[in-house]
């Protein structure tokens, strides 16, 4: 059996970015949607560190600690407001916040 | 030199006046009535002088395409400036007695002076796009002076009308400008006047070259049929009579939507380029001239009256345009502009005597009680009427006689116009100053003080034809003429000395001693198709408001503007049914807009790697 | 090795964040009053001084790199850097009067707005891509927050979380696609990757990695098909919040998708001027007709953020120096006369408010100068000359004509038309006689009316004179087009 090359790291990459697609438009609990952005930045991370192994020299890799960074912060933010939105509305099901429309 | 003074003055007086003396009204009004006098004085200097102004500077510089500032003061410019500072100055003297004790007198003035800023722009704008910048402006203020009272609704929703409307008519102004700016390269009216004959081939060359030459011209007359209020896009005008009297003398009787018409005779050597869209023009003219007459016999209003007659003129002028002698629709703008004013100024009186009593048929018997108010509006009859030795006739007379060498049909159709004219104005004169009061306001009517005397002098005095033969005016016209005035043969002459009889002593014998519109209890089928303007604004209606409950849902909060034309209607209803159904979408749930984000990007991405 | 002289003004931004989290600290409550002003002023100093050239440049089409190459300033980031800095210093003002330098949050709420600023100026720089997403994300973060700011209200939250799962998402599509471009070009370096698009154009993974990049920022400037975020955040945000969206967030998208069209991925101009093109007028039209039935002044204007996101799209769709600088002006006028709308929104109403087009009524009489700022803006917006945005437009339309077509000329005019008219809405609603149960209004403070004014005269300024700013913008232009 050969070892896995590029195109196998690159399809996977690209099924986990569509199941956290999936999961951000399909879930209802709003922790579960945060969890599935994280699969999403995560699939872009493991393309970046497979391109990078693949001959691009260490510059993805690099990429990819500042991305695991700012990803930190992104949901540090977004609990804090599921926390405040909890607090006030008792409710973090994503169909409860559709005030805003039309 | 100094003819940017002309424009310094009246925005000096705006600034002024807008920032400073809202409050302390006399010395607003004395600031933006000594500019308006001023500059009136400073342009006829220099048009007497024939001084020629600075050379440009540059304005702006994008790149492949300049734009200089330059003032443009040859004989077109220096006639329509000094027709507008002068009856300007004599509104503004005028508005002094009208606005009295109005707590928004301030106001009033500063906008006043924006106005006479905007318009004198446009006739001192030496390229397109200044003139279109104008253009705007003029909009603007008359958008502000309409809806002046603007806390009573109708008046803010006319603003807004007539705001909108003329906005339409800019679109293909816009348009037409653009057209001309990317196929000849340049806005200037030199320039452009120079490079006019090529006109026709550089626009088959470029890449514009499917459109045929009278569509560019057609873009472009656009612009005057908004601004000039002409048929379909009329519908602003008669609803603009909700702004102060003063202002529908001076905006909508004698100066803004004479721009249009002077737009038309600035930019003839493009119009001229195109024999389609000259007839195109000609019968907008008189088609116009001819309904707006037929409106206006069933109108009670003294003010829209004179609205619906302002119209019915507007379209001898863009006839005399489109029959290829802008010398006669230029003749005719300038002495409209006087009796006009006076018209107006006139009914103002009027109305103030009144107690703001706008009734034809609760007037009667002012003749005896305001003397002076009654001549000077007989006076502006007469010249309205074309009666001869009154500035209306040699003006008219001459459009008119270039229809019978041009076009009979349209000869005709003026005709017939004129015969109206006279037998709707002596109905307003008969019904509002001879006879016995037929209201209490009007049995203890009292003639106004100087201040709205004075200018209705002087304006009847421009109202008679011997002001308009000698002297300055006539060098001007002369130098746009080219030519002598035509003479007709002695039965021609006879004939425009019948028509205006004929009306007036129709008017006479019809209308004389009753108290309600005879013509209407004679024919009252006639008098309510003409007052319902032949039911096109309930056939409008009617329609849209069977479309509008089949698709109740979208048209859920769409409002009644607009009403009064198909294209106006028809443009914003389908305009709100789209903004409804794209509403839609922004269904308020996050997912579904995830969903959305996620089918664009997948279609993007196919698109950029299929392509 | 970064030498710290080229990040003199970021560094500075820096700093004041750091002097207004101290001074937060310890500062007692009643020497705060002029904390904003402070602020502002601070960020307008250091504006002057990069539009003077901040020493940096030593001419306008000077190009200075850093050592790694990651971080480059020219005269278009110079200017956006100067942009970045008069659209933050606006932003402060308008927090200082809602909810108040005394209200408790204030300070973070700077340093936010400041944090958000500061991302736009080292995006205006980014010439890698790890620059352009961390200065991007540093935008983006601060924004969640801001727009969640009010956590009393249900709505600012529902508005924070949509935004931030939106946004979230949009970024990730981002990243990925840069992480396809990083693998096509083998490099994060702009200047290689644009060697690589020249070179290697029909590589697959570079075009599905452009097309990401394009959706990821079409998110950012509300450009349709990617805009359905931007009503429900507008409307559920505080008022400098939504004026930090689209002043600061949406003028920081159009920025480095100009840097990328005209820049990075030039190569491919025949190919991405026709979905630009496409994507501006429906954005036009969109924006334009959506608005017509709003009944709610924020929600408006979002649409009224998404029209004009489609001019500037369209200005972009034509490939010259004209259609960028054209973008630039018309990005500029909008800063004024929408700086101008919010300001007046804030003097207005209390933090509270939700600004329904019947809460502005009797706005006229209770404070003229409100309602001349409101009116001004409105028309700025409308684009009625001799205000900027009549120029603005005029230049977009110039070159639509001139490189798109007539068509989407056309569609330009049509969806200005229609925008004017629920302008037109706002103003008759501004000067209607007062309803009852209008809020009352709080005097207009010195800083407000200071703020007013001069957006008032630039608006008059650089419409009246559009040589006044030409120089400047053409010479970003220059540089971004090399």
């Amino acid at each position: 059996m050969e070892p896995p090359g590029l195109n196998h790291w690159l399809v996977v990459s690209a099924m986990l970015f569509c199941i956290g697609a999936a999961g951000v438009v399909l879930r209802r609990n709003l922790l579960v949607v945060l969890m599935s952005l994280e699969i999403m930045l995560n699939a872009a991370n493991l393309a970046l560190v497979a391109f990078s192994r693949y001959g691009n020299g260490l510059d993805g890799q690099i990429f990819v600690f500042f991305v695991i960074t700012v990803a930190a912060a992104e949901v540090a933010v977004g609990l804090a407001i599921l926390v405040a939105l909890y607090r006030l509305c008792g409710t973090v099901r994503v169909s409860d916040i559709a005030t805003l429309k039309l | 030199m100094g003819h940017a003074f002309l424009l310094l003055l009246p925005l000096t007086a705006f600034a002024v006046g807008g920032l400073f003396l809202r409050r302390r009204h006399a010395l607003a009004a004395t600031v933006s009535t000594a500019s308006a006098l001023a500059s009136a004085a400073w342009a006829t200097w220099l048009a007497w002088a024939k001084a020629d102004p600075a050379a440009g500077a540059v304005w702006l510089d994008a790149g492949g395409f300049t734009v200089v500032f330059r003032l443009e003061w040859d004989a077109l410019a220096r006639l329509m400036a000094a027709v507008v500072t002068w009856v300007g100055a004599a509104i503004h003297v005028y508005s002094w007695g009208y606005m009295r004790g109005d707590p928004g007198t301030g106001r009033f003035f500063a906008f006043l002076s924006l106005f006479m800023f905007s318009m004198l722009g446009i006739v001192l704008a030496g390229n397109l796009v200044m003139m279109y910048v104008f253009w705007e402006l003029v909009g603007l203020s008359s958008y502000l002076l309409i809806g002046f009272w603007h806390e009573r609704a109708s008046a803010a929703d006319a603003g807004k009308k007539a705001f909108i409307v003329n906005k339409l008519g800019d679109f293909g102004f816009l348009l037409g400008i653009l057209v001309v700016w990317t196929v000849l390269g340049t806005v200037d009216f030199l320039d452009l006047q120079a490079a006019a004959p090529t006109f026709r081939d550089r626009l088959a060359a470029s890449p514009l070259g499917f459109l045929p030459l009278g569509a560019v011209a057609l873009l472009l007359f656009c612009g005057a049929v908004g601004k000039s209020a002409q048929f379909p896009l009329h519908v602003w005008l008669p609803d603009a009579m909700e702004g102060p009297t003063p202002v529908s003398a001076l905006i909508h009787a004698a100066t803004m939507v004479a721009a249009g018409v002077y737009m038309l005779c600035r930019l003839f050597f493009l119009f001229a380029l195109s024999p389609v869209a000259l007839e195109a023009i000609a019968w907008t003219g008189g088609l116009t001239a001819l309904l707006a007459a037929l409106w206006t016999v069933a109108q009670d209003d003294i003010k829209r009256v004179l609205a619906y007659s302002t119209l019915s003129q507007l379209g001898y002028m863009v006839m005399a345009v489109g029959l290829a002698s802008p010398h006669a629709a230029m003749f005719h703008l300038s002495t409209h502009a006087a009796f006009k004013a006076l018209l107006f100024l006139g009914a103002g009186s009027v109305i103030v005597a009144l107690h703001h009593e706008q009734d034809l048929w609760r007037m009667g018997g002012l003749w005896n009680r305001m003397r002076w108010t009654s001549v000077a509006f007989l006076v502006g009859m007469l010249a309205l009427c074309g009666v001869p030795f009154f500035a209306g006739a040699a003006s008219k007379d001459g459009i008119l006689l270039v229809a019978l060498r041009e076009n009979r049909a349209l000869f005709a159709l003026g005709a017939f116009t004129a015969l109206l004219t006279s037998l709707y104005m002596g109905r307003l004169f008969v019904a509002a100053f001879l006879g016995a009061p037929r209201g209490e306001a009007a049995a203890r009517a009292t003639e106004n003080g100087w201040v709205m005397k004075g200018p209705l002098a002087v304006l009847a005095l421009f109202s008679f034809a011997f002001a308009w033969r000698g002297g300055w005016a006539h060098d001007c016209l002369a130098t746009l003429v080219g030519a002598p005035m035509e003479h007709a043969p002695a039965v021609v002459h006879a004939f425009f000395i019948l028509i205006p009889l004929c009306g007036l002593l129709g008017a006479w014998a019809l209308y004389r001693e009753k108290p309600t519109d005879a013509l209407g209890q004679l024919f009252p089928g006639l008098r309510r198709a003409l007052a319902s303007k032949f039911l096109f604004d309930e056939f409008y209606l009617w329609l849209v408001r069977g479309v509008q409950e089949r698709f109740a849902a979208f048209l859920r909060g769409v409002d009644q503007w607009g009403v009064d034309g198909l294209g106006v209607r028809g443009v914003s209803l389908a305009a709100f049914c789209l903004g409804n159904v794209l509403r839609c979408f922004h269904s308020g749930s996050l997912q579904f807009y995830g969903f959305l984000l996620g089918l664009a990007t997948a279609a993007l991405l196919i698109f950029g790697v299929l392509r | 090795m970064i030498h710290p002289s080229v990040l003199r003004l970021e560094l500075a931004v820096v700093g004041l964040m750091l002097a207004v989290l101290l001074g937060d600290a310890f500062a007692r409550k009643a020497s705060r009053r002029y904390w904003g002003a402070a602020v502002a002023a601070a960020l307008l100093a250091l504006a002057g001084y990069a539009a003077a050239g901040a020493g940096i440049l030593p001419n306008a089409s000077a190009r200075v790199f850093t050592a790694e190459g990651g971080f480059l300033v020219d005269a278009f980031a110079l200017w956006v850097k100067v942009f970045a800095l008069v659209a933050t210093a606006v932003c402060v003002l308008l927090t200082s009067r809602t909810p108040g330098e005394d209200a408790p949050g204030f300070a973070e709420q700077v340093v936010l707005q400041l944090g958000v600023g500061l991302g736009m100026m080292v995006l205006g720089s980014a010439r890698d891509l790890i620059s352009f997403y961390v200065s991007l994300e540093l935008m983006a973060i601060g924004l969640y927050l801001l727009v969640a700011w009010r956590k009393e209200d249900p709505l600012s939250l529902e508005a924070g979380v949509k935004y931030l799962v939106y946004g979230a998402m949009a970024s990730a599509i981002l990243l990925y696609g840069m992480a396809l471009v990083y693998g096509a070009a083998g490099s994060l370096e702009f200047g290689i990757i644009r060697q690589a698009a020249a070179t290697r154009s029909d590589s697959i993974v570079l075009l599905a990695g452009f097309a990401l990049l394009l959706a990821g920022l079409g998110f950012k400037v509300s450009a349709v098909p990617f805009h359905w975020w931007t009503p429900d955040a507008y409307e559920g945000a505080p008022v400098p919040s939504m004026a930090a969206l689209s002043l600061l967030s949406k003028p920081a998208g159009f920025i480095i998708l100009a840097r990328l069209l005209f820049d990075v991925f030039w190569p491919l101009h025949a190919m991405w001027q026709g979905p630009v093109a496409w994507a501006g007028a429906a954005t036009l039209l969109w924006g334009g007709l959506g608005g017509l039935s709003q009944t709610n002044l924020k929600r408006l204007l979002a649409y009224s953020g998404i029209s004009h996101s489609g001019f500037m799209l369209l200005a972009l769709a034509s490939p010259t120096r004209s259609g960028v600088a054209a973008m630039l002006y018309y990005l500029l006028a909008y800063l004024l006369s929408a700086g101008l709308v919010f300001t007046a929104m804030c003097g207005a109403a209390g933090p509270g408010a939700r600004y329904d087009l019947r809460d502005l009524s009797g706005l006229g009489r209770k404070s003229p100068w409100l309602a001349g700022a409101l009116l001004l803006g409105l028309f700025g917006l409308g684009g009625i000359p001799p205000l900027a945005g009549f120029f603005g437009k005029l230049l977009v339309i110039r070159c639509v004509v001139s490189e798109s077509g007539w068509g989407f000329a056309a569609a330009a005019v049509g969806g200005a038309v229609g925008s004017l008219y629920y302008y037109l809405v706002v103003v008759k609603a501004a000067l209607s006689p007062e309803e009852n149960g209008a809020p009352p209004i709080a005097p207009v403070g010195r800083s407000l009316r200071a703020l007013t004014a001069a957006l008032a005269f630039g608006l008059l300024l650089v419409g009246a004179w559009p040589a006044s700013v030409w120089g400047a913008l053409r010479n970003a232009a220059e540089a971004l087009c090399q």
